[in-house]
């Protein structure tokens, strides 16, 4: 048994029992990527996220953190094994780029998802409509509030600073209610102020919605900072190396920044990240 | 806005100097000479009283290079949609379109005068070879390179080919498609005049300025070839004019082409 998943199983042992009645968000068994006849990407993935979770994905550049975050959208197959998505469960994705569409505005770019949902299916769609009951999405005017962006709902892409593109794209994210939120290192690009902003109005959205989410980042301190779990992902191939339980009180804030035990899981998570850049 | 201010009144205040060279360059000709060079008013005159002939040609000419402009764009959409859809089509088709694009309108105006008739037909689809290949490749290129973020984007909202197809791939073309557009609103005037030049007919009114041209140089009248020039020069102005705003109307909200002068 890999040590990801021998602590994956002790956490499950350890989960009290009014948890286990919570539908897990997302369950990885054995989760493998190859690309031809190559040796594997990832190998044996084991993953399990219960509902309102954050997890991150830490580890040197090339472990496969994003390929993993677009195996589970559903971007690209898997070679073996199995991934198991919490029924009609609607997935939303931030890219590292704001990828927004710089010929509609930005209300019109937070739409966009509902737009393609809603537009009459042609045959080129296999399923039928789903009759299981969907969450009703967002309104867009609401979602902009929250990311404070009402008095931008008409400027374009162009008109707009890094940050505000950057809320644009989680806007847009939400739109559908999603209850698994991935994240691919969407604010890697912005300076560091803007940064420590997005990550504390992210943990706000959070705590109003309770989506369960995959954050991929390369700073430890934006890891220790947003999430309930951390994985520390080893190279070549891509494992989950460790798995660290960040115990910080869920509301966090600018100060948690400052605090004794937050630096401490900083440095426990750094320490790690370095014995495993090592070994490789 | 100064950008508008200096490119209306620029030309405007260099136009009396351009005319006063044109007499200058008149009086330094020698007499038995000036014939070739006919003055403004004497040009003006020509089209004063060549009015009736060269409205109806001009009105010939515009509608050849309409219809065979916009032939052009309807066609080289659909071919550019195909064309996009993957490389084999392109690597067998290009060449096709190319020889098209090669094959010389002198060469090509008696034969279209055989398949098609003289006159209007031959004038339309000249003018539709000379717009056809810059539309259809600056489009096809606009398709294909389409922003890879967003095709995943819209993957991941599972979104259908006619989605991806209008809501992104054609508006992301659009730059690019008015590139071509540009060039062929030039070409299409041209391509009318070209054709009628050397394909035009005088059966049932139908001869435009191209065809007046000819007839012009036959009889000397030197003042109105060059009023003929002159109109012809208006409506390539008024083509690109046209598309030109048109860009304007459907570009200038979002893209970078219109935001440099931060």
């Amino acid at each position: 048994m890999s040590p990801a998943s021998a602590e994956a199983a002790k956490d499950k042992a350890a989960t009290p029992p009014h948890r286990l009645k919570e539908a897990a968000a997302l369950t990885l068994r054995g989760v493998t990527k190859c690309y031809g006849d190559g040796p594997p990407v990832l190998d044996s993935i084991n993953l399990s996220a219960r509902a309102g979770e954050v997890l991150s994905l830490i580890g040197p550049s090339g472990c496969g953190k994003s390929t993993l975050l677009r195996l589970i959208a559903g971007l690209i197959p898997l070679t073996r094994g199995t991934l198991e998505i919490a029924s009609h469960a609607e997935v939303g994705f931030i890219f590292q780029e704001p990828t927004l569409l710089p010929w509609l505005n930005v209300a019109d770019n937070v739409a966009l998802p509902r737009k393609l949902k809603s537009a009459p299916r042609g045959t080129t769609r296999a399923t039928p409509p789903s009759t299981a009951p969907i969450l009703p999405s967002t309104d867009t005017r609401e979602l902009l509030a929250r990311v404070k962006l009402s008095a931008r709902a008409r400027a374009y892409p162009h008109e707009l600073s890094g940050g505000q593109k950057m809320r644009v794209s989680i806007a847009r994210a939400l739109t559908l209610n999603p209850q698994l939120l991935l994240l691919d290192e969407p604010f890697g690009a912005l300076d560091e102020m803007t940064r420590e902003h997005l990550q504390e109005e992210l943990l706000a959205l959070h705590a109003a919605q309770a989506w369960c989410a995959i954050f991929v980042t390369h700073s430890v301190a934006e890891a220790v900072f947003l999430s309930d779990r951390v994985f520390v992902m080893s190279a070549a191939p891509g494992r989950l190396a460790h798995e660290v339980a960040i115990n910080l009180p869920r509301l966090r804030n600018a100060d948690t920044r400052l605090s004794p035990a937050y630096q401490a899981q900083v440095t426990h998570v750094s320490r790690l990240l370095r014995s495993v850049e090592q070994q490789a | 806005m100064p950008t508008r201010f200096r490119n209306i009144l620029a030309p405007a205040a260099t136009c009396p100097v351009v005319i006063a060279l044109w007499y200058t360059l008149w009086h330094l000709l020698a007499p038995t000479q000036r014939f070739l060079l006919p003055l403004p008013h004497e040009i003006l005159a020509a089209l004063r009283d060549n009015f009736a002939i060269l409205a109806h040609a001009i009105l010939n000419t515009t509608k050849g290079a309409l219809l065979g402009f916009t032939l052009a764009v309807a066609l080289s959409l659909l071919s550019a949609v195909l064309l996009s859809l993957s490389r084999l089509i392109r690597a067998s088709l290009y060449p096709y379109m190319m020889v098209l694009q090669m094959t010389p309108i002198l060469i090509m105006a008696p034969i279209l005068v055989l398949w098609v008739g003289p006159g209007l037909p031959s004038v339309v689809v000249i003018t539709f070879m000379m717009c056809f290949f810059p539309l259809v490749v600056n489009t096809t290129q606009g398709l294909i390179s389409t922003d890879r973020g967003l095709v995943e984007l819209f993957k991941l909202y599972r979104a259908t080919k006619w989605q991806t197809l209008f809501r992104l791939r054609l508006p992301g073309a659009l730059p690019y498609f008015f590139t071509g557009l540009r060039i062929a609103a030039i070409l299409a005037p041209i391509g009318a005049l070209v054709g009628d030049y050397t394909a035009g007919s005088s059966v049932n009114g139908g001869s435009g300025l191209g065809f007046q041209a000819v007839i012009f140089s036959g009889q000397g009248k030197y003042a109105a070839l060059f009023a003929t020039a002159g109109l012809t020069c208006l409506l390539g102005f008024l083509f690109a004019t046209a598309v030109i705003s048109l860009s304007w109307l459907c570009l200038h909200k979002w893209h970078d082409s219109y935001h440099q002068h931060h």
